[in-house]
């Protein structure tokens, strides 16, 4: 397993598909509401270049100070990618297959993150800051710090996949 | 005529909360029978022991989609509600929602944010009220269909039309899928017996053609491959429930629900 910072972005686009790791670091989150209204909008702020999104809501956090935080289905924010990848955010997290096509004509990375595991990915979210669309509550766009995120690189940057996809 | 106890509501919402924190153990059973063959597999298996393990100590639901909750109470008939249930439960869940840790996943047209139940109570020859909960997620909810098939089809042609529908599903709503089989009736019963079906809790797989119609959809649906987590090992389906209804002469009404592994059923008598 390797271990890998958000940060070395050399180091992630050179990753293939099949190859899993733990990442850490910053990370943004960005799911359908806010994706759909930064679309719309034409909104883009400057520190997604060169970012990672993660695909997620999280829940409140509980009487502990805990939450659950898991990936949601990637699928339904396909239609956001080019817009994502035309403004330079290098990578996607999400679980879930998703368009190959895209990734090969952009060249970049998805990573799957495990679907229903959401108090293991909770666990591993150190800070979390809604810093755009705040009233979207878990729709937000979120700045995490995440401390050895297990994923798995669903597609590479040639458009490769770790499971042969039927289309 | 019995009064049911305004009680019930904080019944309803611990059990809420519970169904979301531990697993399914018969879908626990089900992924820690397969033994992984490589690391990925291996992760696979060891992250949904770890979140177990974190759900269990943390206190935080098993998956963050904390779901859409469905309420079926079956009453019999000299039972009643005096006070509106669902209006009740939505009061407390909401309030609850923050405490809990749970997600406010329902939104209106307006934009406002909320995590509000259904409720269906339907009479029944019980001689107790039987409540039965099932909180779903977005991902497996989008995998349902309905289809208005012709009367002619056979049960192996149902049985086709399943199997391709999990095919065609991939990996969208977390997989292994346990499914929920409503045939006959009207469109709208059919899938209300598909859900009701789903949750294991409503006499399904009774009678002969039911069960036959199961143990089709589970051999079939071993050709497909997709696997625990979309991983390509173990089974797609672990389980498939199935109710059928008597139909129109000129109707065969079919719905398929989907759950994730996650699957969040409880239930409680009063």
């Amino acid at each position: 397993m390797k271990d890998l910072k958000s940060s070395d972005i050399e180091k992630i686009k050179k990753l293939k598909a099949g190859d899993h790791l733990f990442l850490s670091g910053t990370i943004y989150v960005a799911r359908d509401r806010v994706l759909n209204e930064m679309e719309k909008k034409k909104i883009f702020p400057s520190f997604l270049k060169d970012s990672i999104i993660y695909h997620a809501g999280p829940t409140e956090k509980n009487e502990k100070g805990f939450l659950s935080f898991g990936p949601t289905t990637s699928k339904r924010m396909d239609r956001f990618l080019p817009f994502l990848f035309e403004n330079g955010v290098i990578a996607t997290i999400g679980k879930g297959e998703r368009d190959v096509d895209i990734h090969k004509k952009y060249g970049k990375i998805y990573f799957l993150a495990f679907g229903g595991l959401g108090s293991l990915y909770g666990s591993k979210v150190k800070s979390i800051e809604p810093v755009l669309f705040k009233e979207f509550k878990s729709e937000a766009l979120f700045r995490i710090d995440i401390d050895r995120f297990p994923l798995i690189v669903f597609i590479d940057k040639s458009g490769k996949t770790m499971i042969k996809q039927e289309k | 005529m019995k009064k049911i106890d305004k009680n019930v509501v904080d019944k309803i919402v611990n059990l809420y909360r519970e169904i979301s924190i531990n697993p399914s153990t018969f879908v626990k059973k089900e992924i820690l029978k397969e033994k992984p063959k490589s690391d990925i597999e291996k992760l696979f298996i060891d992250a949904y022991v770890d979140n177990n393990r974190l759900s269990f100590k943390n206190r935080t639901p098993l998956c963050q989609d904390t779901g859409h909750l469905s309420v079926f109470i079956e009453i019999p008939s000299n039972f009643c509600f005096d006070f509106d249930i669902e209006d009740e439960l939505k009061k407390r869940i909401n309030s609850e929602t923050k405490k809990f840790g749970f997600r406010y996943s329902i939104i209106d047209f307006k934009g406002k944010y909320s995590n509000s139940p259904s409720v269906y109570i339907f009479q029944s020859k019980r001689k107790n009220v039987k409540i039965v909960l099932m909180a779903k997620g977005g991902g497996s909810e989008n995998l349902s269909k309905l289809f208005m098939l012709n009367p002619s089809f056979s049960l192996e042609d149902i049985s086709e039309i399943v199997v391709k529908s999990v095919k065609e599903a991939k990996d969208r709503g977390c997989p292994p899928y346990i499914l929920g089989i409503g045939v006959g009736k009207s469109s709208l019963e059919s899938l209300f017996f598909s859900k009701l079906a789903l949750t294991g809790k409503f006499n399904h797989n009774r009678k002969d053609f039911e069960k036959k119609l199961s143990e089709k959809i589970l051999k079939d649906s071993l050709n497909v491959k997709t696997g625990f987590g979309g991983l390509g090992f173990g089974k797609t389906v672990i389980d498939c429930r199935v109710i059928i209804k008597e139909r129109h002469i000129a109707t065969l009404p079919l719905s398929i629900q989907f759950n994730c592994f996650q699957e969040r059923v409880g239930v409680l008598y009063l």
